[in-house]
């Protein structure tokens, strides 16, 4: 019935150039996910703390403060609030909980914490915590210098362990900020992730 | 489908395979365009039948339809099918029936691709709906109950309806693409001699934007998606934060095409607004090149402003200054269009047949939409309002308002000119008001019901929510019964009706009414020249 | 089919949009003044 014309080179090469944004933008969301990494680390957007800090050469996280001061300073003429808390995501059955709920502290200073943590089922189980710092400004002037979440955690059967955190927090923290967050989600790593069925999510 | 008595009944002599192979094997534009908007008014009563379900629950407090899980999925796929299954259709099935007329073009670019594009779309429909069929033989817990914002790590636990959505977005997304690419080839490559880019039909600038708007941000939601299938099967941790991924990147990335998407489906509508208003007025659009540098405007801010979606999923300071900036620069260029729109209507001799009731009742209520969204573009505002019914109501009054009601000035206004029938006037004109009576009784309560602080997505609500709701729910009620008179009306008008000459409206501009109505089956045989 | 509009008629449309457009507009600025008097 219709005489469809064989498609004419003026039309081959626009759709040539169409199909390259098609694939131009299909790699540019894949490529989102390093930059966002990137961009996350280096700004503390969305409170993402980075790796552990080694402190005695000084090097900042990412190494990208690499202008620090050897050895930070601490600014006794402010005090910060520091908060703990923790959360066990669902399919590991464990308890944990802040040995210290709040610290005052002075920016600049070494402290060190504890979790308590807990393995209530009757079977080892490996765990990974995964930390966030709000507000997000405060993430990237929150160096971690030893932590739990820096590796994998194995808890025998009814294990209960304290868990070591050292923190500084830098005296370039902003002085708008009098209060900061640490939160910890515990995650299982044991593979088998939990589906939500719709009669298990509602018992 | 009777547009094909018609066209058999005026083409003896042309010789197409009869029944169903005409339409499965079709490459002709006015066929194809048919089809894409007959599928769009069946999903647009699939959709709505989801919503008046969700509606009945919500009349009264507590649960009495359904199961909550019952009640995420209804939500979920209602909004997934009026956005990809009913507006986007309809969106394209305009352009192919008219893009060709208004350029003066004998077809579209690639009239195959465009067949292949339009059977796309009903197995991506049957995807999308068939687990709510399975769960009734026992075989899944149902579809997608995530929203339709897919958002992780709910989606990544969630059963195997979210994997049918993924696969239905996917192929719902190529054939948008195919549709786009099309599109944009036959703008380009195929207008008649004379028609240079700034006498193009402002229809065709906004479908043009559009088109643009899909090929860059379509593939990015088909990575998300993607992403999301490998997470779920494959043991990547894209959005999983145990294994260093991040489910607010899946909101990034997922915003990154939805924002535009609503541009997507308002474009088309913003470009043949000026066409009816000024028919009706009988008078010149105003501002054609102010209004082409605001389409232009409009689409390249829409692809910066992604992440007022999520104020709340927290962010540092400067970002969320950042998009609430440069969501607010949106409304410069669409007030630009707005006073284009109603300085067309100024000192014009203004009659009121349906499509121009449509086209007026289209700026009061979008005006609502754009409003409210400069309500919710504010950081501070927008932390009380997220994810509140306000947030519900202001973007129905887009996309109903906006999206849907444009289309059906459309419908009405080409309706004639496709037919070769005059449709009922005074049905029409009920279809109007009973819309817009109903709609606004619908909506107007969820803004209050917002303010008062009643979250979207639940089942079940306070008890002080309860007389607003039950009005939403009648509101809703009449609303879906009166868009049957749109399809009643539709029907008789295919069926048969008052002839009606080449130029429909005597206020009527343009190359698409020199055809005759309905035009010939092959548009255009001698190519036509603009001055 | 349109109804046919008599000359006449579509003179009487013109003025009548021209002068609910002057009317609206002075609404709309009506309400921008009174705004600015407004305290909160």
């Amino acid at each position: 019935m219709e005489q469809v014309q064989p498609t004419s080179p003026s039309h081959n090469r626009l759709i040539g150039k169409l199909l390259l944004m098609v694939a131009g933008a299909f790699a540019f969301a894949f490529a989102l996910v390093p930059l966002y990494n990137v961009l996350c680390e280096a700004t503390g957007f969305n409170g993402k703390t980075a790796g552990p800090t080694v402190i005695r050469d000084g090097f900042g996280i990412g190494g990208l403060q690499t202008g620090s001061a050897p050895a930070p300073k601490v600014d006794l003429g402010r005090t910060v609030r520091v908060e703990f808390t923790g959360t066990v995501m669902p399919g590991l059955p464990w308890d944990m909980r802040p040995l210290t709920i709040s610290l005052d502290i002075h920016p600049g200073e070494l402290q060190q914490v504890s979790y308590l943590v807990r393995n209530t089922s009757d079977r080892p189980i490996t765990g990974q915590a995964v930390p966030s710092v709000t507000p997000g400004q405060a993430a990237q002037h929150f160096d971690k210098i030893e932590c739990f979440c820096f590796s994998q955690q194995t808890l025998a059967p009814g294990e209960a362990r304290e868990m070591p955190l050292a923190f500084i927090v830098k005296p370039e923290v902003d002085r708008s900020i009098s209060h900061i967050t640490l939160s910890y989600a515990f995650f299982s790593i044991d593979g088998q992730r939990q589906t939500l069925t719709s009669s298990g999510e509602a018992r | 489908m009777s547009t094909a008595t018609t066209h058999a009944a005026e083409h003896p002599a042309e010789h197409y395979p009869g029944g169903l192979m005409r339409w499965l094997t079709t490459t002709n534009h006015k066929d194809i365009g048919t089809m894409y908007l007959t599928f769009s008014l069946i999903m647009f009563f699939v959709g709505g039948l989801m919503i008046l379900a969700v509606r009945a629950e919500l009349f009264q407090p507590g649960l009495q339809l359904m199961r909550p899980e019952f009640f995420n999925q209804l939500i979920g796929v209602h909004a997934l099918v009026m956005i990809f299954a009913a507006l986007m259709p309809a969106a394209t099935g305009f352009a192919n029936w008219m893009l060709p007329l208004m350029i003066g073009a004998p077809d579209m670019a690639l009239p195959r691709l465009n067949n292949w594009g339009f059977w796309l779309l009903p197995p991506a429909a049957i995807l999308l709906t068939l687990p709510f069929t399975l769960a009734l033989f026992g075989i899944g817990d149902g579809a997608l109950a995530t929203g339709w914002t897919f958002y992780a790590p709910l989606s990544v636990q969630g059963g195997m309806g979210v994997d049918f959505a993924i696969l239905a977005v996917h192929i719902l997304g190529i054939s948008s693409i195919m549709g786009s690419i099309n599109i944009i080839v036959t703008i380009f490559n195929m207008r008649a001699p004379g028609m240079t880019m700034m006498k193009l039909p402002l229809f065709a600038w906004g479908w043009l934007i559009t088109a643009f708007l899909l090929i860059a941000t379509l593939p990015v939601l088909a990575g998300a998606v993607t992403m999301l299938l490998t997470d779920r099967h494959f043991g990547t941790h894209f959005f999983d934060a145990a294994g260093g991924g991040d489910p607010i990147l899946f909101q990034h990335l997922f915003w990154f095409f939805g924002h535009p998407e609503v541009y997507i489906l308002l474009l088309p509508v913003w470009g043949l607004m000026p066409h009816v208003l000024s028919t009706f007025s009988r008078k010149p659009a105003y501002g054609y090149t102010a209004q082409v540098y605001s389409f232009i405007a409009i689409g390249l801010l829409s692809v910066v402003v992604w992440a007022h979606h999520f104020f709340t999923a927290g962010m540092p300071i400067p970002a969320l200054v950042y998009f609430m900036f440069s969501t607010m620069a949106i409304s410069i260029p669409l007030a630009v269009l707005f006073f284009c729109w109603i300085a067309t209507m100024w000192k014009g001799a203004m009659t009121f047949e349906t499509p121009m009731l449509f086209a007026v009742g289209f700026i009061v209520l979008f005006g609502i939409a754009g409003l409210t969204g400069l309500i919710l573009a504010d950081v501070a505002a927008d932390a009380q309002y997220h994810h509140s019914y306000f947030v519900v109501a202001h973007f129905h009054y887009a996309l109903f308002a906006g999206g849907i009601m444009g289309v059906m000035t459309g419908v009405y206004y080409w309706l004639p000119k496709w037919t070769g029938h005059m449709y009922s006037e005074k049905l029409g004109k009920l279809h109007f008001w009973l819309t817009v009576f109903s709609f606004n009784l619908t909506f107007i309560p969820q803004f209050f019901l917002g303010l008062a602080g009643m979250p979207r997505r639940i089942p079940d609500y306070a008890l002080q929510f309860a007389e607003f709701n039950a009005i939403s729910t009648l509101g809703a009620f009449v609303l879906g019964l009166s868009q049957l008179l749109f399809a009643w009306n539709i029907w008789c008008c295919v069926r048969g009706g008052p002839k009606v000459e080449s130029r429909v409206w005597e206020g009527a501009e343009g190359l698409e009414w020199e055809l005759s109505s309905p035009p010939p089956h092959h548009s255009w045989e001698t190519q036509p020249t603009v001055k | 089919m349109a109804p046919a509009f008599s000359d006449a008629d579509l003179a009487r449309r013109r003025n009548a949009a021209r002068r609910l457009g002057w009317l609206l507009g002075a609404a709309v600025l009506a309400l921008y003044l009174i705004g600015l008097f407004i305290k909160r």
